[in-house]
């Protein structure tokens, strides 16, 4: 950060240039004349106390760094009890493009278009948008992003059991996890619609997660990207082993937890909590039949069938998958039945014919919009946000339907680039 | 829509770690003065945690009072009988979830006894937990307000449990209602906070700039934040309390500047994964920084909620959550009363470290208060009744050990800790739902 020696234009000056490139770096924002000449003070109480310019302008960063100007993305309104929405100006537009898709900074080019007040001219936002996703820092929307929305981080604590699932190593985890990082990669790179997650004929393996999944081995431990066969068994985000293992108790499949991480995570229709009291294991160990069989009572018993009907016929959809994700056609004794009538009445047999009835869902576009408005927001969503998430989730699907296309959008939204104050509670602080 | 809000990156260090300064601690040397200051005798607070709930049957002393029998699970604490209670009988009911979530919610209310807001959100909110509330007057005395450990990590953002924060699943230290204290879980990266800092002699001279310099730095961002808080509507104005506090408490740490270190701590330890060691190397951290009188209150946490561990060393091939949603089945007890019976094992060599630290008016162990439970009772049924509680010490004499007391009408947990906060020398009037002290203690 060398940016003048202090011996040949003085010290002061120096100082003055170094604090005012930093602070514009640190707080996401230019620094007044005022502020300046406050972090100048420190200099002066360097020289007076026999320390040199160094101690001076260590001290002067450590402040900048300690000042909530740089820990919090300050955002504030003109009048902070106001609740009529007001554009942000276009640093903080700035910084909540930088967090969302770099989860990092704003770079000088967007400083220097906010310098200029242009960063919020439409077409200036979009091309700013284009530049960030192609630069390397977007990977932290994949692992970011991704791994909170799919729960790819989750992967990093599936534990099964060692016993029955002898091999289930932190090597074999880190691929599994970058399985779907990658394939999540590709679909935020290239021009596919969000909608062939469900179904695409393509994934990226190593030798170990190929062994894992009984396929052809791809020649290197480095993840490669493979084209499926139809007869792999493979092909869709479902049939990934993160969420087939994160869904998954130690020791068994749960279809329930499968039917609901479907319906949370993919069509935002999460069902409510079961009633208090209710017994919610299965005993594997004394009860016999199949699973399948064990979870009847889920819709014998009323106050549990209501939910449980749309959860447990989408989990047993994937029954052909264990608890760590390979394919198999036997549960134990059992022949896998994976087939399923969901309450509407369609039937579907298997994962393939359930994953094409959830890519023509009306509510995937909307669920994905939401989870993605909620975390370039950094902040969960509100009933007052309801009309900006269908708006969203229509722009969406009439632009093609792909992440780049979704990006635009929210960077275009209301909610994205206005913010608005809070109205006083009543008898609330002051 | 909210204010404004903190970036991504330190949402995922945890909101608690708004204040990691590393520059200034390095800065700071190691103090501890609480004698020399002519301050109290010290008194101090642990809460240890366990998660899945206890299975009772096997816990809970079969006799009440002074001359009760220990039971099968509580043998390893025989050496130090005289010296500990058994609480049966307490709750805490505003851990009970909005939903499913027992072991988040129960988690997050475990040292609050305020009910966990439901969210995976940033919106979290909580109580202040009974260690902090002793840490805000005890830290007056010692370099560090408070420690917290556990054996466990992993990140304080996004749903942990049924649509609860992990904030609430792997935190029990809340410094106020939106601010968890994310727990060091490595013993290494302990014994690098607590001794890492001791470095050469300064004169005093030397010592009074630094003191200067850093006070410097505390009034310039003290004034920014001032500056900013008119700017703000009500939310974001708590969100600056709580910077502000943080900034005081750096500063009281930067007014206890010191003296050298009074205590010799001996040699770091390694990181060992496994998982008996490494309880072993927390425990052993803890009892340094007492020794040292480095804090006096601390939180362990060994497991995060709900946790499905797999104790392949007892035998078990199953994870703890599992065998926890026992269904009655007498396996399942035999694997429960095994994980419980280990977790007490630990307790015990926590009990043992303590009571080998002698102290002009006893031992450690005989000045502390140690608070021992789980987020649940039973792991079936999810109950937040008849906790199974272990209440070590006796703060100084403060409290009468050696017996099993079993309360009825639920009585709450929030009672205990005002018992166990006026016991410390911290006056409590109310806490959590509580209004007033527990009886029979």
């Amino acid at each position: 950060m060398r940016v003048c020696d202090p011996a040949e234009i003085g010290e002061a000056a120096c100082a003055r240039q170094i604090l005012t490139r930093f602070t514009r770096r640190a707080w996401r924002r230019p620094a007044t004349d005022a502020e300046i000449d406050r972090l100048m003070s420190f200099l002066t109480l360097a020289h007076d106390s026999g320390d040199g310019f160094d101690v001076g302008m260590k001290l002067a960063l450590e402040a900048v760094l300690l000042s909530p100007h740089f820990i919090y993305r300050v955002e504030t309104d003109p009048d902070p009890q106001s609740e009529t929405p007001h554009r942000l100006n276009d640093y903080e537009l700035a910084s909540r493009l930088s967090y969302f898709l770099w989860s990092s900074m704003p770079d000088d080019e967007l400083l220097d278009l906010a310098d200029q007040d242009a960063l919020h001219d439409p077409a200036t936002l979009a091309a700013q948008v284009d530049r960030m996703l192609a630069d390397p820092k977007a990977q932290a929307l994949v692992d970011n992003f991704a791994g909170q929305w799919l729960a790819t981080r989750a992967v990093e604590t599936v534990e099964p059991n060692k016993t029955l699932f002898p091999g289930f190593e932190d090597a074999l985890k880190t691929d599994i996890q970058a399985e779907t990082n990658l394939f999540f990669k590709e679909f935020l790179e290239t021009e596919r619609p969000v909608r062939d997650m469900l179904d695409a004929n393509f994934t990226y393996l190593s030798d170990r997660l190929a062994a894992h999944y009984g396929l052809p081995q791809v020649g290197s431990q480095t993840m490669t990207r493979v084209t499926l066969d139809p007869s792999s068994h493979r092909g869709g985000l479902l049939r990934q082993a993160s969420f087939l293992a994160i869904t998954s108790h130690p020791n068994r499949t749960s279809p329930v937890k499968r039917g609901k991480w479907v319906l949370e995570k993919l069509l935002c229709k999460e069902p409510p909590p079961p009633p208090p009291g209710v017994n919610n294991t299965v005993n594997t160990d004394v009860l016999t039949g199949t699973l399948r069989e064990k979870l009847e009572e889920h819709r014998s018993n009323p106050s549990c069938a209501g939910c449980h009907a749309l959860m447990d016929p989408i989990g047993f959809g994937f029954e052909n998958y264990d608890a760590v994700g390979r394919y198999r056609t036997m549960d134990g004794d059992y022949p896998v039945d994976a087939t399923g009538t969901l309450p509407d009445g369609e039937t579907f047999s298997g994962p393939g014919e359930l994953a094409q009835i959830l890519k023509s869902d009306p509510h995937l576009s909307a669920c994905v919009a939401k989870n993605m408005l909620v975390y370039a927001l950094g902040r969960g969503d509100s009933p007052k946000d309801l009309c900006a998430i269908q708006k969203i989730a229509a722009d969406f699907d009439a632009r093609g339907g792909t992440f780049r296309d979704l990006i635009h959008v929210i960077t275009e939204s209301e909610p994205f680039t206005q913010r608005r104050g809070e109205a006083l509670a009543i008898g609330g602080n002051p | 829509m909210k204010k404004w809000e903190i970036s991504r990156r330190t949402l995922l260090r945890g909101a608690g770690a708004v204040m990691a300064l590393p520059l200034l601690e390095q800065m700071l040397p190691s103090i501890s003065r609480a004698q020399a200051m002519g301050a109290p005798p010290p008194r101090r607070i642990v809460a240890f945690y366990v998660p899945c709930g206890i299975h009772m049957a096997d816990f809970t002393p079969s006799s009440t009072g002074s001359s009760y029998t220990l039971s099968k699970t509580l043998t390893p604490l025989g050496p130090y009988k005289a010296k500990f209670n058994v609480l049966t009988g307490l709750a805490n009911l505003p851990a009970r979830p909005d939903g499913p979530g027992d072991h988040a919610s129960g988690t997050g209310a475990f040292l609050t006894n305020a009910h966990p807001f439901k969210t995976e959100g940033t919106d979290i909110r909580n109580g202040i937990s009974m260690d902090q509330v002793a840490a805000n007057q005890l830290r007056a005395y010692t370099r560090f307000p408070s420690l917290e450990l556990g054996t466990d990590g992993g990140g304080t953002t996004g749903n942990c449990d049924s649509g609860y924060s992990c904030a609430y699943a792997r935190n029990i230290s809340w410094t106020g209602p939106q601010t968890p204290m994310p727990k060091e879980t490595n013993p290494a990266l302990v014994f690098d906070r607590l001794f890492g800092a001791e470095s050469g002699i300064d004169t005093a001279a030397q010592i009074a700039k630094r003191k200067k310099y850093k006070q410097s730095i505390i009034d310039f961002v003290r004034e920014d934040a001032q500056a900013l808080d008119k700017k703000l509507g009500a939310t974001d104005r708590k969100k600056m309390d709580e910077y502000l506090t943080s900034v005081r408490e750096l500063e009281l740490r930067i007014q206890a500047i010191d003296e050298g270190p009074q205590c010799t701590p001996g040699n770091a330890p390694g990181a060992p994964t496994d998982i008996r060691e490494k309880t072993r190397a927390m425990l052993d951290m803890l009892a340094l920084a007492f020794q040292c009188d480095q804090t006096r209150v601390a939180t362990f946490m060994l497991g995060n909620a709900g946790s499905n561990r797999v104790y392949d060393f007892l035998g078990l091939t199953d994870g703890h959550h599992t065998y926890s949603h026992h269904q009655n089945d007498p396996a399942n007890f035999a694997a429960l009363q095994k994980i419980d019976q280990w977790e007490i094992e630990q307790l015990a060599y926590l009990f043992g470290k303590l009571d080998a630290i002698k102290e002009p008016d006893g031992t450690a162990l005989d000045n502390s208060l140690i608070f021992f439970s789980s987020e649940i009772e039973d792991g079936n049924a999810h109950r937040h009744t008849n906790l199974p509680i272990i209440l070590g010490g006796s703060a100084g004499g403060a409290i009468a050990t050696g017996r099993h007391v079993k309360y009825t009408n639920n009585p709450s947990v929030g009672q205990l800790f005002i018992s166990m906060l006026n016991a410390v020398g911290v006056p409590t009037q109310a806490f959590g739902e509580a209004t007033s002290p527990l009886p029979n203690l």
